[in-house]
């Protein structure tokens, strides 16, 4: 199945023109984590390029889900050399894909799709509770609580009033 | 009435609608439907397929469990009539830069390399994204079995098993 992902990543432009020929991405850190900010950066070389995207597609490999991909231009930062920062937005993503796609003249050819499965973050600070030591409780449900308790103490006194 | 009284009955009304206001008021089975266009380029809309068991796939391209999902559609197809279930799978990131070759590159691909035939209705959501704004927001793949008049039975974000699939179906389709 991923062979067909991969087959699908690739070129879309015609065969007459002269396609550019897209480096494999670098990735600045090689082994992100969730909500990481990643810095790609890929050598691209051919004629008449407009635009260089990168494509970064975060999924959640527990639940099999994917969150629409970031499309963001790189920039030219050298004569071949094209980069850009990514900013991971999902928490529980657990691999990225990415591709780059390179428009040329007004056709455009995007890199094979590449699977990054991502570092694990680093657990939470346990410390920074609210105090009160046990965060699954319901938000809200506390008033229910606090309702049912007033109301039982008004019967109470009333019933003591009454006799 | 004794105040004690009015004042409990007070408190427990309160509490009542503090209780009421956690459950979940929307309405029952809100029904689906939207306009997408087909690989040829047809604009169909989604009721016009009411009347049969619906399993709507709300799916992309580069999507790696929207691919492996297709396993399990596929299984569906061969194993219900297409007179009771049928299946409908719209890329609904065409907003994102897909588009109508790289889906039927992608359902060619499933033909020549796995030799399974995705011969069930695809389409595309529009450039703005309204399928799967609506619909899928929460990622893909998203899942939706619709009953015989388009109301939304079962609704599964992310991958989904065939097991699961086919004992909703079953479900629904004895109640209709």
């Amino acid at each position: 199945m991923v062979i067909v992902l991969g087959t699908l990543g690739t070129s879309m432009a015609s065969a007459a023109a002269a396609e550019p020929v897209i480096g494999i991405p670098v990735l600045i850190p090689n082994t992100p984590t969730a909500l990481s900010t990643i810095r790609f950066s890929v050598d691209v070389t051919g004629d008449d390029i407009t635009f260089v995207k990168i494509n970064v597609e975060e999924c959640d490999g527990k639940t099999g889900i994917c969150y629409p991909e970031q499309n963001i231009t790189m920039n030219k930062i050298s004569n071949i050399t094209y980069a850009q920062n990514v900013t991971l937005t999902h928490s529980d993503a657990t691999y990225i894909t990415y591709s780059v796609g390179v428009q040329y003249g007004s056709l455009w050819k995007n890199s094979t799709r590449i699977k990054l499965n991502l570092s694990e973050q680093q657990p939470p600070d346990h410390n920074q509770t609210n105090g009160s030591g046990n965060n699954k409780k319901i938000p809200g449900f506390e008033l229910v609580v606090v309702v049912a308790a007033v109301a039982v103490s008004l019967i109470l006194v009333g019933r003591k009033r009454y006799r | 009435m004794k105040p004690a009284a009015v004042i409990s009955l007070a408190f427990f009304l309160i509490l009542l609608a503090v209780l009421s206001g956690c459950l979940n008021s929307s309405p029952e089975n809100p029904s689906v439907d939207f306009t997408f266009t087909t690989l040829d380029g047809q604009t169909k809309q989604l009721r016009e397929y009411y009347g049969k068991v619906i399993v709507l796939d709300l799916m992309g391209v580069n999507c790696q469990p929207c691919t492996l999902q297709m396993s399990q559609l596929k299984q569906i197809q061969t194993n219900y009539s297409s007179d009771d279930v049928i299946i409908i799978s719209i890329d609904v990131w065409v907003s994102l830069g897909e588009n109508a070759t790289l889906l039927q590159q992608y359902i060619d691909a499933f033909r020549e390399q796995l030799h399974v035939e995705l011969n069930w209705t695809f389409g595309l959501d529009d450039m703005k994204g309204t399928i799967g704004n609506t619909y899928a927001r929460s990622g893909i793949p998203t899942l939706y079995i619709l009953d015989k008049k388009g109301n939304i039975y079962y609704t599964h974000v992310g991958y989904d098993s065939y097991t699961m699939l086919e004992s909703k179906l079953d479900e629904v389709l004895a109640k209709s």
